[in-house]
């Protein structure tokens, strides 16, 4: 296993900079049950303005790079662009086809795929996201 | 005790010759003796039990009593009746929830637990004490990360009619004070579980000098297969239980209409049991005895311990639990580091430890953070294993904070 590949630089300077305080009244709440991650998230008006998104993340650096990564990633788009983006990360996540243009710098998340169980750390600011606009579970 | 003889028992670590395995509380690698009794079993006895006349179905079925016999001998309990065969820790903890409790426990009871139980033995209480109005109470941990007799003592009471504590945990590697709380629990008439899934790899177990009304413990956390589990109850309390399951093997005889069912502990194991998971229970068992109980605690407190030390004056590593160590397991976290990431460093440098909330998540909070690293180690793990985690922490601080 090539630790560089799954820490990369990106990841672990984004982790750094992702918001953690958990300060207000969430919409959203996941967790990973097995490791404690935890993503909170609200918005004034969920769809399809999010420009009010407030998000808080406590996890690790996994988790963490992916929230702060999909958080610039995010910006700009419309709903529909953010659920075309989650499913292709989801996508990337099973080994499936994916639109790598799409993801931009999110393909530094491609070698999680050899870690099964660090998949869910990397997709919960996705399936996050993905509640806070759609109201349920993406289903997959 | 010599670990390193050991090892030589156990094929995976021929298989897997670099891999430090530190994660026997979650389960436990198997020495060949035990894989060679169920691939015997298998090879030359492969019959069921309890029904059939012909001879071979016989021996089959006296195998497996006298397994049942040594199983109770191992725990000292008063009679193989005693021993009922379950899926595991969990499953045994929600037979004796769903057939015993659910109709003892009425509205105003009390069930009292520690802070520091494995889901396993919270969750079937907390269903209990919703379904029938009685209440949950947490025993407390004191300063030194220990149960808090004191504060036992105040919330068992003659509203207690259950104490269900484990005699390890998971988490802290703590051995509970099972001795007191038995006594606390009889004095006000309540009876005492003991979840003994991480106490019966490591302890001695006397279940008549300390007499428990029930235990509960699995097989592949003590190198038998998984899917085997002990329910041990004490007869007149098993003879209470509601039947879980109906079918064959548990009665006596059967008409269209009704059926009259066997003495204990068969009516409380419908259906073909998982007779190679007994068989090699009993192995593991006589492997253990072999080896002495009380050498096997040692020996798990001594790495326990080494390990506490080494970890305990590394800088930016907190260490949880009693300094003074009692068994093999060891939860600590590194400052700045989440354990999921730790424990994915730790792998790629081929050495297995767990990360998360080890299934007890109230604990884990209490100790104020999210999840932690666990290191459980065995009898087969060694000194220089430890000291090697060591050298692994040093290089994986370097690797995430770029300082040691
Ligand atoms: C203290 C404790 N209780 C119960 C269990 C559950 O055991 P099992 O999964 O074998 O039923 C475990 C194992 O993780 C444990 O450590």
């Amino acid at each position: 296993m090539d630790l560089s590949n799954i820490y990369q630089r990106i990841i672990m300077q984004k982790a750094s900079e992702c918001p953690n305080n958990n300060q207000f009244d969430s919409d959203v709440h996941l967790t990973n049950p097995t490791c404690g991650d935890n993503i909170s998230m609200a918005a004034d008006e969920k769809n399809p303005n999010i420009e009010n998104l407030q998000v808080s993340c406590d996890g690790c650096i996994i988790c963490k790079g992916a929230t702060q990564m999909m958080l610039e990633a995010i910006q700009d788009k419309s709903a529909d662009q953010i659920n075309e983006l989650v499913l292709n990360m989801s996508k990337m996540m099973t080994h499936e086809h994916y639109n790598e243009e799409l993801l931009g710098d999110l393909v530094a998340f491609k070698s999680v795929v050899h870690l099964p169980i660090r998949i869910k750390c990397a997709m919960l600011p996705f399936k996050a996201i993905y509640q806070l606009i759609n109201g349920d579970d993406i289903n997959r | 005790m010599d670990s390193l003889n050991i090892r030589h028992h156990f094929p995976i670590f021929k298989e897997h010759s670099d891999m430090i395995y530190f994660d026997n509380a979650a389960t436990t690698q198997k020495p060949k003796y035990v894989i060679d009794a169920i691939s015997n079993f298998y090879t030359h006895h492969n019959f069921n039990v309890h029904r059939s006349v012909y001879t071979h179905a016989g021996e089959t079925t006296e195998m497996f009593e006298q397994s049942r016999k040594n199983i109770a001998s191992f725990i000292n309990a008063g009679s193989a009746k005693e021993i009922v065969f379950s899926a595991g820790t969990t499953d045994s903890i929600n037979l004796i929830a769903n057939g015993y409790y659910a109709k003892h426990i009425k509205a105003g009871d009390e069930i009292v637990v520690s802070i520091a139980e494995h889901h396993s033995n919270l969750l079937p209480w907390q269903k209990i004490a919703k379904n029938n109005g009685a209440t949950l109470k947490f025993i407390p941990l004191n300063e030194d990360a220990n149960l808090d007799l004191n504060a036992a003592s105040q919330i068992i009471s003659d509203k207690t009619k259950l104490v269900a504590v484990t005699a390890v945990s998971n988490v802290l590697g703590n051995i509970n004070p099972i001795d007191q709380l038995t006594t606390l629990a009889h004095e006000h008439g309540a009876d005492i579980l003991v979840d003994g899934a991480q106490a019966a790899p490591e302890l001695p177990i006397d279940v008549q000098k300390t007499p428990i009304d029930w235990l509960a413990f699995s097989g592949h956390k003590m190198m038998a297969p998984t899917g085997i589990g002990v329910l041990y109850g004490k007869q007149d309390l098993l003879e209470n239980m509601d039947i879980p399951r109906v079918g064959g093997e548990m009665i006596e005889s059967v008409s269209t209409t009704d059926h009259k069912v066997k003495d204990i502990p068969y009516r409380l194991e419908a259906g073909t049991p998982n007779i190679e998971g007994v068989i090699g229970l009993d192995a593991a068992i006589s492997y253990l005895k072999e080896l002495k109980m009380t050498n096997v605690q040692k020996q798990c407190e001594k790495l326990g311990q080494y390990l506490y030390d080494q970890l305990n004056v590394l800088d930016g590593v907190s260490v949880y639990g009693p300094t003074k160590r009692q068994t093999g397991i060891v939860s600590f976290n590194v400052d700045n580091i989440h354990p999921h990431d730790a424990a994915t460093f730790l792998d790629s440098k081929n050495i297995d430890v767990r990360a998360g909330q080890h299934c007890a998540e109230p604990l884990t909070h209490k100790l104020g953070v999210n999840a932690t690293l666990r290191a459980s180690l065995y009898i087969y793990n060694t000194i220089e294993e430890c000291n090697r985690l060591v050298d692994c922490i040093n290089e994986m601080k370097e690797f995430f904070n770029g300082s040691k």
